[in-house]
């Protein structure tokens, strides 16, 4: 074989090869953003649901945390499935830790958290730079003795697994 | 004249070749802000549940902070007390921002336009709803 013929042949299989990736990327990638995009909103509805369910429930003993856990449909409609796994429970103290801040930073913050005062704006109309303005509704009762109960949401190929904190009561937390 | 028709062919297949990174690029760029977006979000909402759960518990602290390194971001949760006019008694503000863990580190890049705010009521143990405030820059 002449190095004509091999350089024909490198030349071939090279365009040939990057336009099949270059299809199969196009082809692929939108399905994939798609799925991803379905996962965020799955977590931020599992959240929405499983924090009332748990507020609903603050009082009842016979609820558990493990109820929520289970199989659930990545989308309404979808057949592709999402795994919600109930990890147990996390202490909040385990989790949080004391600022390492610069006083300059965390003055910096503090300053920022101060003009952004939504209840007190709506209350006497001063106070909100930017930022929306609503309303606030309570949401959610604490029980006795609150915890975090921790699931694991793991479901689509290629997205990571979620972690999620729902506020929960210490004795449902089986 | 078989010369002149591969390089011809090997010219052709750069150009494939380099469209195909260069869409690549873009591509990742533009899918990535949005999930950026989310995953900020939930950080925030997770921080100021942990924060409440942590107030009612032991009262809380004034400044504290969360750090989720899977996605590169810590999350700095501030409290203090509120008056509300229509209520005789303070209610527990807490706002949470969300900063990269690591500023050398190639990760999650944060707009810093995003907080997020909750409140708790000491007597009635009830906590609002998290809500996302975004920073208007002009």
């Amino acid at each position: 074989m002449s190095l004509v013929q091999v350089a024909i042949a490198l030349a071939l299989m090279a365009a040939f090869g990057s336009l099949t990736e270059l299809i199969i990327r196009n082809r692929l990638e939108p399905a994939q953003l798609a799925r991803d995009r379905a996962f965020i909103g799955f977590v931020e509805r599992f959240e929405d649901d499983a924090s009332q369910i748990a507020g609903e429930n603050a009082a009842n003993p016979n609820f558990t945390a493990s109820s929520l856990a289970g199989t659930y449909a990545l989308a309404p409609e979808s057949d592709a499935t999402v795994t919600v796994e109930f990890e147990g429970c996390t202490d909040s103290r385990s989790l949080l830790q004391a600022n390492v801040l610069s006083e300059s930073d965390a003055n910096a913050l503090e300053q920022e958290s101060t003009v952004q005062t939504p209840a007190e704006a709506v209350a006497v109309n001063q106070g909100q730079v930017g930022g929306i303005l609503l309303n606030e509704v309570y949401a959610q009762r604490l029980g006795n003795e609150p915890t975090l109960f921790t699931y694991r949401l793991s479901g689509t190929r290629s997205t990571r697994s979620h972690i999620s904190y729902i506020i929960g009561e210490q004795t449902q937390c089986r | 004249m078989p010369l002149i028709v591969a390089i011809l062919v090997l010219v052709g297949s750069f150009g494939l070749l380099l469209n195909n990174s260069l869409s690549h690029a873009t591509r990742s760029v533009e899918t990535q802000s949005p999930e950026k977006h989310y995953v900020e979000r939930h950080v925030l909402r997770e921080a100021l549940q942990a924060a409440v759960v942590n107030t009612a518990i032991e009262g809380g602290a004034r400044h504290v902070q969360m750090d989720f390194p899977e996605y590169g971001l810590r999350v700095h949760v501030l409290s203090r007390p509120e008056n509300m006019t229509v209520q005789p008694y303070t209610l527990v503000r807490l706002w949470a921002t969300a900063r990269p863990l690591s500023a050398v580190e190639y990760g999650f890049a944060t707009n810093n336009n995003l907080s997020a705010t909750a409140q708790y009521d000491v007597i009635t143990r009830l906590m609002s709803t998290v809500r996302f405030i975004e920073k208007q820059r002009s």
